[in-house]
């Protein structure tokens, strides 16, 4: 009774606050987050696409490499993005906007914030199809959003990412774990990201592919210019931030990946001194042997296979590319070739090389010129796009999605389905299976999407993939 | 005591024989069970000549020399008359008064309330029939006594915490029901059963509506042991023994060892690399010690190096041994596990005091290796009436708990073994081995090694490691209790002040070795919790004529606070061994919360009756609760039911003995947990020096209301034959609206989760409640209760924008939920990446949406379906394997009914009872089914194929599977055979629809036999009771559909178990006395 006398009954006064989580934002601080989400862009802590692009083999386990399971979650991508739309709000609102500035100009802020956003779309639409874009990331406002076209997803990538780039005005911002708050480098990844999304389109619209090219190319800033302007996630030597790779074979003891068969068969006989950098020597054999890939049972122990560099790929503080200047030399040489732009494709595919070795700290030129002058390796017009999309296959290394990814626009190299394919179309996966949270929660949509698209299998193909 | 009674006789009957004729003699017994009855009246009817009978039952009466009749009553008895006569010894049964017939239950608020009363459906289950078999758990005790509450009965290995749901699914956020003892809400794995006098299950709104926010999914009342006036010394002991013992297994292969393939292979010595002395090595036989799959050689008894022999400390180094099958080696890893439960109570009651003190000391061991339980509980009740109107009494409860390496459900996380056993193992292996777990250097060792050059553990421990060196430790301590006054204003008006505590205090410390695979690892974490409730209540009873009213008002103020500190290593231990937070290698991870919240409640209620033949009741709450947005925190709730005794229409009869009508609408509204409301952004992991924030991953909603559900229940509760039969049936239908839910949402919409006021969830059900006493006689007696129920939950509206609700992930224990039952969040995720539960608007409860095997269909020329006898049989593709499509409706879990039997045997001073649980329907996915046979443990993957011929043979040779129930393509039987281990390893594995089983089962819960002391042998000693008693607790499964070694009664989630642990079956004894 003496509550109710005291004081009015509905007020509880600001018990209700929150005293373990952060009543205020930091626009830098949401930044890291972000970023440190979007390493797993690259691969995933499966290896799936390192597996399906047979850079890597599994050794004992399989499941990954005979392309088991189907349906893959992206709500970490998702929710990633909305924390960068906030910094876009937060650098935006009246009321947040000059307190935001604290950690760069609002519009480098929001710049930065949108490339990245693009960046992850682009990385979904390639993986998933057609996916909730137009629609997407609008909270209580839209709990299920449809799905758009890869088209018009691509379509729209490309003037964003274009008219981001054009925001950026050279300072710096906070926060930036991958770019070191650099906007010049952010401005070279947004064109240089235009360079590989028009390269998909060869298959399906050369014309537009073209365009955007050529586009991309002559926009301000330029495009990745060098090694270091490589855009790469840095893990810590930090248990909180290591390299999976070094979770799982050095925390855990597990032996669970070793550089695959086709890998070595290609690398080894041409002496690739990449070879060295990607893998150790088998215990066992004491020398560089891969992994059959893709059987129900191997039933080959690890120590006779190699397993992944453990100084360069498997250290605690081993970094992981998300776009290198190799990978844009190549997609130049490719462009050449397709009679894009002018240039000697030749040039461009000796210095990707170069690039490449030198991103794996191989330096050596005569080493260099010796493996890029002999035959298999040697620029050829005749077979240019297999050698260029072999070598981007070395190139990509452990950049497993993108190295999966051009394997389904070029088919290069040929590769040979897992012999214990559980798939039942027992072919290399041509897409991701949508999450079951779609499938479930977001039904209509989702059948309107397998009605179009195709079923929700890995066989069907995403909008660019086309046969050759 | 005796003596001064018969001293008390003799000089009574002395100073009477002057005056009298005769003196007459007998005994009043019980028609129910026999038993002498004690405090009996019996009068010479038409004078003040009476006695009373004593604790046996006899009596003495002096009566004149002839004639004369004895009239014998007692409250709650059928008052006799008896003719004397000419006899001299007279013995009298007495029955149970049909007419004064009262049954009583608590209810809410803790009035007592005749039965007959009550307008809604609650069920009491007395002490003798919940606490059967000892088992020291309530919520456990629950199972199939009561109509529509269904116990999780988790694995005995955990030594217990189960998780009950009342009426189903009935909210689909799966909350527990409400624990209330003796006012005061607490967590029942803390409440000692052998204090326990009575417990009741109000099952819907309408029956738990004065409880407030918490009692929408149902309130088990429970009311506590009093001390009272009584003989004797007033000191009960209760002592109890049993054995645990694993009761199932899942079947195993006894013909395969470990590997890969049929074929031994080859040590090959290199000079290069291995000692000289292991040239003599060179083409012995080895297998594939880093498989952690049986699909390996024979078992036939050919000589190879066995794991250990190539650990060159070890004894048997460089030794062959034959490779034979070690059948019990999982069986062997279990112990029997003893556990010890010692009560000892005091009490006595006077005029004006009762006091009781009890003090309950349990001590388990575990069937698991090294895990072991120790329990104390401290009560006391004590009352004391200051004056004629002023009560004061006190309840205080106390418990501490330490467990060491309770085990877990699954495949990894803590002290997992039995997941090792079912999905990663080889089935030679010899378990004396394992069981010197570290070598003479001090490493661990393992059965799963890389190979004969390195002997270091790969994938697996060794599990006597992961019991012996991955150690956890938890503490719970448990204070709970009121303290209030009481004071009489007049005889009908009553007012008392209550303040209540219910605090625990729960740590755990988990310690990894350094040098086991797990990496070396610390974590401590504290967690307290506490919730005060004062309260004051004004209480009305007097009777107008034919017209009785009681009426309560009251109000209530609950706060609840919660603190949790968490540390842990990170990066491993720099000093080995040395477990410390000081030790953590890299920045610890750490975690502090609070959370704080009150809850301010006004509630009254109004009862009327009307010749004890109508009765109506009606109560109002609001609640206002800090949780809430401000402006929609106020919320109100009524509830009205009534009940008609229409047998008091009816005139006496041997047939029908009771009838009763009833009917309610109740509400009941629910808020949600503190900080759900507000936008906040979590700190999280630091990269480096640049620290992070993330926005939370689930949409809070500043708009959310309370829930309300509303229930509407009609029964009907008959009894025949002198109340020998009982009928109690109960419809409802209960709509959760605005049911505040944490919702998955498609993350495309940029949260996971979003924190929404469902529309309307509606349950529905029946519930059965059959009580019978099929055989009375004088020795002889059969009792039995029989429950059934059935129970239907449907999405009618989720949200705007929302119409399918993942189950996945719809655990959504409160914050302040105690941590022992939050148990019940195993829902395997492991099922395989495209595997789902979800409820579907309009659709049934549950669907598990996954790969679904196709079936065929005949169809004619144009493409019609046709009929034909093999339609709907499972279809293979061209090579022999099921053909199946992904993303389809598989099929729905929830069972068609389910309940218990609980039988009653007496014969003189004998007892006999037997209590099971059934369930009819549904379905449960088995992860362990499938990791059992994908690895090739499993027994139904060796064995002959129809040609006789061993199915892991090559098929080439004859062997392999047939998957026999299947047809081709075209219609024809299927006949190809293939491969077994493909078929197992990845046809079958993550083939959703393969390991979808029934969870039809029958299954015997306890049972129990006494043996009651008669009174006369007792005579003689000084204990007034005593009893001895044979109990089991989970003998075994009468019946399951699955087969196979699961128990479907112990899934560790609704529709799915993942390497749950195995049944345990208890056996052992019980002695009690009274002195």
């Amino acid at each position: 009774m003496l509550f109710a006398a005291s004081c009015d009954m509905a007020d509880f006064g600001d018990k209700n606050v929150d005293p373990n989580n952060a009543s205020t934002p930091s626009t830098a601080a949401i930044f890291t987050s972000s970023m440190r989400s979007a390493r797993l862009l690259i691969t995933d802590n499966g290896a799936i696409p390192i597996l399906w692009a047979q850079q890597w083999s599994e050794i004992i386990y399989t499941t990954n490499s005979t392309y088991g399971g189907l349906n893959f979650d992206y709500s970490s991508f998702y929710t990633t993005m909305t924390n960068l739309d906030y910094v876009i709000k937060l650098n935006t609102d009246d009321a947040t906007k000059l307190s935001a500035q604290a950690n760069g100009s609002n519009s480098n802020q929001i710049a930065v914030a949108r490339i990245l956003k693009a960046y992850i779309f682009h990385c979904l639409t390639d993986r998933w199809g057609d996916i909730p874009y137009s629609e997407a990331l609008k909270g209580v406002e839209g709990f299920r959003p449809k799905f758009d076209t890869q088209q018009s997803i691509y379509n729209a990538l490309f003037v964003e990412l274009k008219d981001a780039a054009a925001l950026l005005d050279g300072g710096t911002i906070s926060g930036d774990i991958i770019l070191g708050g650099s906007t010049a480098k952010w401005q070279k990844f947004a064109n240089s990201l235009r360079l590989v999304m028009a390269l998909r389109l060869s298959k399906v619209d050369a014309a537009k592919g073209k365009a955007e090219f050529v586009d991309a190319l002559s926009a301000a800033g330029g495009i990745l210019a060098s090694n270091s302007d490589n855009v790469v996630y840095k893990y810590l030597a930090d248990a909180n931030n290591q390299n999976p790779w070094y979770a799982s074979f050095t925390v855990s003891g597990r032996t669970d990946f070793a550089i695959s068969k086709p890998m070595v068969d290609y690398m080894k006989p041409l002496g690739d001194p990449r070879l060295a950098k990607f893998a150790d020597k088998s215990t066992d054999l004491l020398d560089y042997v891969g992994m059959p890939y893709g059987l129900t049972t191997p039933g080959i122990v690890p120590s006779k296979v190699s397993f992944p560099n453990a100084t360069n790929v498997r250290a605690q503080s081993s970094p992981m590319s998300f776009l290198t200047y190799s990978q844009i030399l190549l997609t130049q040489a490719e462009a050449v070739k397709l009679g894009w732009i002018t240039g000697d494709a030749k040039t461009f595919y000796e210095n990707a090389i170069t690039a490449s070795m030198a991103q794996w700290g191989i330096t050596d030129a005569t080493a260099i010129n010796s493996y890029i002058g002999q035959t298999g390796v040697a620029y050829d017009d005749a077979t240019a796009l297999t050698l260029i999309g072999t070598q981007k296959w070395i190139a990509l290394y452990l950049q497993g999605f993108e190295a999966w990814t051009e394997w389904r626009r070029t088919g290069i190299p040929a590769l040979t389905p897992a012999p214990g394919a559980r798939n039942p179309e027992k072919q290399i996966p041509r897409r991701l299976g949508y999450p079951t949270t779609e499938r479930d929660l977001n039904s209509d949509n989702y059948k309107a999407v397998v009605a179009s698209q195709g079923p929700d299998t890995y066989g069907t193909r995403v909008w660019w993939d086309k046969p050759q | 005591m005796k003596k001064s009674l018969l001293l008390f006789s003799f000089v009574f009957v002395l100073s009477m024989a002057w005056a009298q004729e005769r003196v007459i003699s007998g005994k009043v017994t019980s028609v129910e069970d026999g038993s002498p009855l004690p405090g009996v009246n019996v009068v010479l009817k038409g004078t003040t000549n009476g006695t009373v009978t004593d604790t046996d039952g006899n009596f003495k009466l002096n009566t004149p020399a002839s004639g004369g009749v004895l009239v014998i009553s007692f409250i709650g008895l059928q008052t006799q008359e008896v003719e004397i006569g000419n006899r001299a010894v007279i013995d009298v049964p007495l029955s149970t008064d049909v007419k004064q017939l009262t049954e009583v239950v608590v209810t809410a608020l803790g009035v007592t309330r005749e039965k007959r009363s009550l307008g809604n459906s609650a069920q009491e289950v007395t002490i003798g029939k919940l606490n059967v078999a000892r088992d020291p758990n309530i919520a456990n005790a629950l199972a199939g006594k009561v109509a529509g509450v269904q116990v999780f009965g988790q694995s005995g290995a955990k030594f217990g915490t189960p998780s009950i749901r009342i009426r189903g699914v009935n909210s689909l956020s799966l909350s527990e029901p409400l624990y209330v003892v003796d006012g005061t809400p607490t967590d029942v794995n803390f409440v000692n059963m052998d204090n326990v006098e009575t417990l009741t299950v109000l099952k819907g709104p309408g029956a738990s509506a004065l409880y407030g926010n918490r009692a929408s999914a149902g309130v088990i009342v429970i009311t506590t042991k009093r001390g009272k006036k009584q003989d004797g010394v007033g000191l009960e002991v209760n002592h109890s023994t049993t054995f645990d013992q694993v009761s199932l297994l899942p079947k195993y292969q006894n013909e395969y060892g470990g590997g890969y393939s049929q074929d031994f292979g080859q040590f090959s010595y290199n000079p290069a690399i291995d000692p000289a002395s292991w040239a003599a090595f060179d083409g012995q036989n080895i297998i594939d010690y880093s498989a952690d799959e049986s699909w390996g050689p024979k078992m036939d008894g050919t000589l190879y190096r066995p794991w250990y022999s190539w650990i060159p400390t070890d004894k048997d180094f460089g030794k062959q041994v034959p490779f034979s099958p070690n059948p019990n080696n999982v069986k062997d890893f279990f112990n029997t596990g003893v556990s010890v439960n010692n009560n000892i109570a005091f009490s006595k009651g006077g005029d004006n005091y009762s006091a009781r003190i009890s003090y309950t000391n349990l001590i388990s061991t575990g069937i698991i290796p090294n895990s072991k339980q120790k329990r104390d509980y401290l009560s006391t009740n004590l009352s004391l009436n200051l004056t004629s109107k002023l009560t004061a009494k006190l309840n205080l409860n106390y418990s501490n708990e330490n467990t060491q390496n309770r085990p877990a459900d699954g495949y990894g996380g803590q002290n997992q073994t039995i997941g090792s056993f079912n999905q990663w193992f080889q089935r030679q292996l010899d378990l004396t081995q394992l069981k010197e777990y570290r070598n003479p250097d001090g490493t661990y060792r393992s059965w799963n090694i890389t190979g004969p050059r390195n002997t270091t553990p790969l994938y697996w421990d060794n599990p006597y490691t992961q019991v012996y060196a991955q150690l956890t430790l938890e503490k719970r301590e448990k204070l709970f209790g009121d303290i209030g006054l009481n004071y009489k204003l007049t005889d009908w008006l009553n007012v008392s002040a209550t303040a209540r505590r219910d605090f625990g205090n729960f740590y755990s410390d988990r310690r990894v070795s350094s040098g086991t695979k797990a990496q070396a690892y610390y974590g401590v974490s504290q967690d307290t919790r506490r919730e005060d409730n004062y309260e004051f209540l004004l209480a009305f009873n007097k009777k107008f004529g034919d017209f009785g009213i009681v009426a309560n008002a009251g109000g209530n103020l609950r706060k609840n606070r919660r603190d949790y500190l968490f540390e842990a290593t990170n990066g491993g231990l720099a000093v080995p061994d040395f477990y410390n937070i000081a030790a953590s290698k890299d920045r610890p991870t750490t975690q502090s919360l609070i959370y704080e919240s009150s809850v301010r409640s006004f509630y009254g209620s109004v009862s009327l009756d009307y010749k004890d033949i109508i009765y109506v009741d009606a109560t109002a709450r609001n609640d206002w609760s800090s949780t809430l947005p401000k402006g929609s925190n106020s919320y109100f709730y009524p509830s009205l039911s009534t009940s008609f005794v229409f047998s008091e229409l009816i005139a006496d009869n041997s047939v029908f003995s009771f009838g009763k009508i009833r009917g309610s609408v109740a509400q009941v509204g629910s808020d949600t947990d503190p900080y759900q409301i507000n936008p906040v952004f979590s700190v999280g992991t630091p990269y480096g020096s640049n620290p992070t924030e993330t926005l939370p991953t689930r949409l809070p909603n500043q708009g959310l209301k309370p829930g309300i559900s509303t229930a509407y229940e009609g029964g009907l509760d008959v009894k025949f034959f002198n109340n020998r039969v009982g009928f109690e049936l109960t419809a409802y239908t209960q709509d959760n609206k605005n049911q505040i839910l944490s919702l998955s949402v498609p993350s495309s919409s940029g949260y996971s989760g979003a924190l929404i006021n469902a529309g309307n969830i509606r349950s529905k059900g029946v519930e059965l409640h059959i009580n019978a006493t099929p055989v009375k006689t004088a020795n002889f007696s059969w009792e039995l209760d029989f429950n059934a129920d059935r129970s239907r939950s449907q999405v009618i509206e989720l949200a705007e924008g929302l119409d399918a609700y993942d189950l996945r992930v719809n655990v959504t224990n409160s914050v302040y939920a105690s941590p022992s039952s939050a148990n019940y969040s195993g829902v395997p995720i492991f099922g395989g990446s495209g595997l789902s539960v979800i409820a579907r608007k309009g659709s049934d409860y549950g669907t598990i949406v996954g790969k679904k095997i196709r079936t065929y269909q005949a169809t004619d020329g144009n493409g019609n379906n046709i009929d034909d006898p093999n339609n709907g049989k499972r279809m293979v593709d061209a090579d022999g394997f099921y053909l199946y499509d992904q993303n389809k409706d598989i099929t729905t879990i929830l069972p068609k009914f389910k309940g218990g039997l609980l039988q009653t045997f007496t014969y003189k001073n004998f007892t006999l009872r037997v209590n099971l649980d059934y369930v009819v329907g549904g379905k449960f996915y088995s992860t362990t089914k499938m990791f059992n046979n994908g690895s090739g443990l499993g027994a139904e993957t060796v064995g002959n194929n129809e040609k006789g011929i061993p199915k892991r043979d090559p098929v080439s040779e004859g062997g392999g599977t047939l998957l026999a129930d299947a047809v081709k393509e075209d219609g024809t039987p299927n006949d190809i055979y293939v491969d077994t281990q493909t078929l197992y390893e990845s046809a079958l594995f993550d083939l959703n629809e393969y390991y979808i089983y029934s969870k039809t089962y029958v299954k015997l819960r306890e049972v129990n036999l006494s043996y009651n002391f008669p009174r006369a042998l007792l005579a003689k000693t000084p204990f007034r009771t005593a009893t001895f008693a044979l109990i089991v607790r989970n003998p075994f499964l009468v019946y399951s559909k699955v087969g196979g070694g699961i128990d479907p009664s112990e899934t560790s989630s609704l529709w799915g178990e993942g390497g749950q642990l195995p049944p345990v079956r208890s056996m052992g004894f019980n002695i009690k006395f009274s002195l």
